[in-house]
């Protein structure tokens, strides 16, 4: 027998660092794999950095508020004026980038609540699964379920005072049932796993369980979820401030921008046009890039 | 052999098949080939993610999508299925080779009753103006002969009314009537438990017998690979290291992979356990050169890093790929 | 003897279903362990191995029977067990892939246990998971890493020094390397071997695997539908397997050599299958496969009957000490 003359190179371990970057790099091949994500993620960018940023980027900041200048009104797109004027004499441009601020804020504040209520109800009920928690947790998000969503908001907004905050609170209502509804269903998948019953055998706490245990494991349902339901709020909160029932004059708002300017249609068809394709875009963009980060995530699951 | 050319189903003539997984190419198989004669029982042993699968895969042309070939090429019957016009590839799917897989349960559409997935199966194996009846006879008439008791209440049952046994008896079923001269089987008693699989095998058995079928049998198991073929090879990551008849492998195994493996079996006898082949299945991205066992070998020289090893003949029929294969024993 | 440290007697287990039948997934087991042994639990599926398992870590409340642990019963208490039980007794799941967190870090996969049961400080307890993790002879670089960074094998070794950090006295493998290669599976034994008697474990070893039981187990259990066929010392089940199901299970092992093949009894062949839980049949369950069965097998349930010294037998074709067919 020969005596071994080659060291036997043991499997090396890699290290974090190249381990992390070479994940980032699979993450973004991932996501890249379709080139419409890419699309996705650039629209989005630039209404982030146009909705933080507006005030200072657009060309007539002043005619976000109220402002009036008559000699102006009512002029087609022209160099001067992208999209032209509105019947007050301001640039519909500059209303449309000033009005993302608020977009973007109902959608980060109605999600931002309503996805860490809907997680807790469903990871409540999914973790008690088969109980009467569970049960009565369940049913309640279905009854939300079951009403029409705009319907419902429309219904809250209305009998509260319309502004802002009071739609947000209705989108927010509405929304929560969704993600108890995706909690609860990767809850109880999770139910089963073995490292769930280890932690409970050995005796750790509800609170280790939920949060160390279940949460990260939602996260990445969650956040896909989140990113594709900011286009979806977007179109509700256009909607609610269509009915005039959101953010009031003279504060822009993509729907309400509509409403007043589908009066004058097809005349002044600047004034519906510009607005209406905006909010298409924005709502596109965001389901765009939910779809990529989605087939990133999704692909790394386990 | 004089007359190769009759009496070989398939001849499998350096393989190299690589993926595509997400940009980093990932190389499996490296220079498989062997061959399987009418009647012939070959085995194909490895661990899980050796390239078993690929390999029968490849046999199918069902290769995914991300698969590339890099060379070689497959003869079913002296044609190559990578050049294979689409209605010759349907023809040697549906009547010239199929598998029986690992489980039972994915294996059969749960929606819909034994009898249509029976039927659907049958109706393109047979000439497009066989009549129903007669087909139906032909799955009842296969249905007895896998040993299932009253086949024509299996027929109008679904697959979740029947345990595992019974629907691999099924697959079987299904696999067989079709007429097919080459089952490609990838570990059928895996799933099972062990008097099932028991009856599984002696199953098989007995119609690979009746019928004169060809076998790849897929398995890690190395006792059911020495219970029921008659040829085997020895599989390490996506290369063959060693091949002969069944009998002499198991008795002198010359591969140092061969023989680590074969210590590591759990025996009845309870001799106790060897301790196991240090180091990992190699990263495919970028295997060793070499030979691919050399970085856990204990044998291993400067040259197996260098050059990949030829198969040698040791003994009539009994063939290592390995530099060392007449001092390692 | 070594000390008995789990005693079990007449342990059922029953799972109503929402039609009204029940799934006697354990119908009536009595087993013994000893310190520093292996006791070897071998079953098909449906045999209620793992509801044993279940119940004796408290997943499950005993539906009736005592189990005596370190002289407190434990049958009934599920997870109400108090901590020191719980970390007395540890267990090792089946499936690598579902027993760590794929979320978690296996530091933090291993600190949970260790939190809970020991008081040492989160610098000292990450050394101890460092310590514990070359205890079972992975380096310690590991600890950074999550499991999808480790091969099944690896993951299982990390699922054992999890269960070592709270200091058991009594470790359940449930098909600990039944989704294991082989030359993985020899590494994860061989260490568990090392281990026992490093730590003097007492271990419960599920498997369906004949032949790994003969290499790890000191004595071994066959259990059919929730009840007890055979319990022997390793060494004279092999020698002399008296059930007609030990047979039949024995003789259906496919093995890879000659020798082996000499172990087996007369070729018992398989036939039938395992009926299913819910419609256990009267008298002797195993009696609708059994080429030896008596009308008595259809009315009775045999009881234990000690053969030779330490050799028990559940079958009625032992009551004269006779014995089926053959067993060599």
């Amino acid at each position: 027998m020969k005596a071994k003359t080659v060291d036997a190179t043991t499997t090396p371990i890699e290290t974090t660092s190249t381990r992390q970057a070479e994940l980032l790099k699979r993450s973004w091949l991932k996501f890249s794999e379709s080139k419409v994500s890419i699309i996705g993620l650039v629209i989005v960018s630039v209404f982030l950095l146009l909705a933080l940023g507006g005030k200072y980027l657009v060309p007539y900041p002043e005619h976000i508020g109220s402002y009036v200048d008559f000699a102006n009104a009512g002029l087609p797109p022209s160099s001067k004026h992208f999209f032209g004027t509105d019947l007050m004499g301001r640039d519909v441009f500059s209303r449309i980038v000033g009005s993302f601020r608020n977009t973007l804020m109902m959608g980060v504040v109605v999600l931002s609540i309503a996805a860490p209520v809907g997680f807790m109800v469903g990871v409540t009920a999914g973790y008690n699964k088969g109980t009467f928690i569970d049960t009565a947790l369940m049913r309640v998000t279905d009854m939300f379920l079951a009403v029409p969503p705009l319907v419902l908001a429309l219904a809250i907004a209305s009998v509260l005072e319309p502004n802002l905050t009071n739609s947000m609170l209705a989108v927010t209502a509405m929304w929560w049932p969704w993600y108890a509804r995706l909690s609860y269903g990767v809850t109880s998948s999770l139910r089963s796993e073995n490292y769930i019953i280890y932690a409970e055998l050995v005796g750790a706490k509800l609170p280790h369980i939920i949060f160390k245990e279940i949460l990260p494991n939602c996260l990445s349902a969650v956040l896909t979820k989140m990113t594709l339901d900011m286009g979806y709020v977007i179109i509700i909160a256009a909607t609610i401030s269509y009915a005039g029932l959101g953010e009031q004059a003279p504060r822009p708002a993509l729907g309400s921008m509509i409403a007043s300017g589908v009066k004058y249609m097809p005349a002044q068809w600047w004034l519906t046009v510009f607005p209406s394709i905006t909010i298409m875009l924005i709502v596109l963009g965001f389901n765009l890039l939910g779809d990529g980060i989605s087939s990133m995530l999704g692909a790394e699951e386990i | 052999m004089d007359n190769a050319q009759t009496d070989t189903i398939l001849e499998i003539k350096d393989l190299s098949v690589s993926f595509d997984v997400y940009g980093s190419i990932s190389h499996v198989l490296d220079g498989v080939s062997f061959r399987v004669n009418r009647g012939q029982r070959v085995g194909l042993v490895g661990e899980s993610g050796c390239g078993k699968t690929t390999t029968l895969k490849a046999i199918l042309n069902v290769l995914p999508p991300n698969a590339i070939l890099n060379k070689g090429e497959i003869l079913f019957e002296g044609h190559n299925v990578f050049t294979m016009v689409d209605r010759q590839l349907a023809e040697m799917r549906r009547t010239g080779a199929g598998m029986i897989f690992q489980d039972p349960s994915s294996a059969l559409n749960p929606v819909f009753s034994i009898k249509q997935q029976f039927m659907a199966a049958l109706k393109y194996a047979f000439p497009p103006n066989t009549p129903p009846k007669e087909l139906y006879e032909i799955a009842v008439k296969a249905l007895e002969d896998v040993m299932m008791p009253d086949p024509e209440r299996i027929m109008n049952s679904f697959p979740y009314q029947l345990s595992g046994g019974m629907r691999q008896r099924v697959c079987i079923a299904m696999t067989i009537a079709a007429g097919r001269k080459l089952v490609l089987a990838d570990e059928p008693g895996t799933s099972l438990d062990v008097t099932i699989q028991d009856q599984i095998m002696r199953l098989i058995d007995r119609l690979v017998q009746e019928n004169d079928l060809s076998v790849i049998m897929v398995a890690h198991s190395l006792g059911v690979i020495r219970e029921f073929t008659s040829y085997v090879n020895i599989m390490y990551a996506g290369t063959l290291v060693e091949g002969g008849k069944t009998r002499d492998v198991f008795e002198n195994p010359r591969h140092p992979y061969t023989i680590a493996l074969m210590a590591c079996v759990p025996k009845l006898t309870g001799e106790g356990i060897a301790e196991g082949i240090p180091g990992r299945v190699p990263d495919y991205t970028a295997p060793p050169t070499g030979c691919r066992y050399f970085p856990r070998c204990p044998y291993a020289q400067e040259i197996c890093r260098a050059k990949k090893p030829q198969p040698v003949e040791i003994d009539p029929g009994h063939w290592v790929s390995c530099y060392l294969a007449n001092e390692v024993s | 003897m070594a000390e008995k440290i789990l005693e079990i007697k007449g342990l059922k287990k029953y799972f109503p279903l929402p039609n009204g039948q029940v799934v006697k997934a354990v119908d009536g087991v009595d087993l013994e362990l000893y310190a520093g042994e292996t006791l070897g639990l071998v079953g098909e599926s449906g045999s209620g191995k793992s509801t044993i398992a279940y119940v004796l870590v408290g997943m499950y409340e005993a539906t009736d029977g005592d189990i005596i642990f370190k002289g407190d019963n434990i049958a009934k208490t599920g997870l109400h067990r108090t901590l020191k039980q719980r970390g007395d007794i540890q267990i090792v799941f089946q499936d690598p892939g579902s027993s760590l967190n794929p979320r978690r870090t296996i530091e933090q996969s291993i600190m949970v246990p260790l939190e809970i049961h020991t008081s040492l400080s989160k610098q000292e307890a990450k050394k101890q998971v460092r310590k514990l993790l070359e205890e079972v002879g992975l380096p310690s670089e590991v600890a950074e890493g999550y499991p999808r960074t480790l091969g099944g094998g690896e993951r299982q070794l990390v699922s054992v020094a999890r269960a070592l950090a709270t200091n058991p006295s009594f470790m359940i493998l449930d098909e600990p390397t039944s989704a294991l290669d082989v030359s993985v599976q020899a590494k994860v034994i061989n260490k568990l071997i090392d281990l026992q008697k490093e730590f003097r474990l007492s271990y419960l070893f599920i498997t369906h695997d004949l032949s790994l039981m003969r290499n790890v187990a000191d004595r071994v259990a066959i259990l059919y539908l929730g009840r007890l066929c055979e319990l022997a010392s390793t060494a004279d089940f092999f020698q002399k397997p008296l059930h007609p199901y030990t047979q039949m299970l024995l003789s259906s092992v496919p093995v890879a050599t000659t020798e082996e093949e000499k172990m087996k009894p007369v070729k018992v062949l398989s036939t039938g299958e395992i009926p299913s839980p819910v419609n256990v049949p009267p008298g002797c369950a195993f009696h609708l496969r059994c080429r030896h069965k008596k009308p008595i097998c259809l009315r009775e349930q045999p009881t234990r009957r000690e053969i030779f010294p330490g050799h028990y037998v559940w079958c009625h074709l032992f009551e004269q000490k006779e014995s089926p067919g053959s067993g060599k």
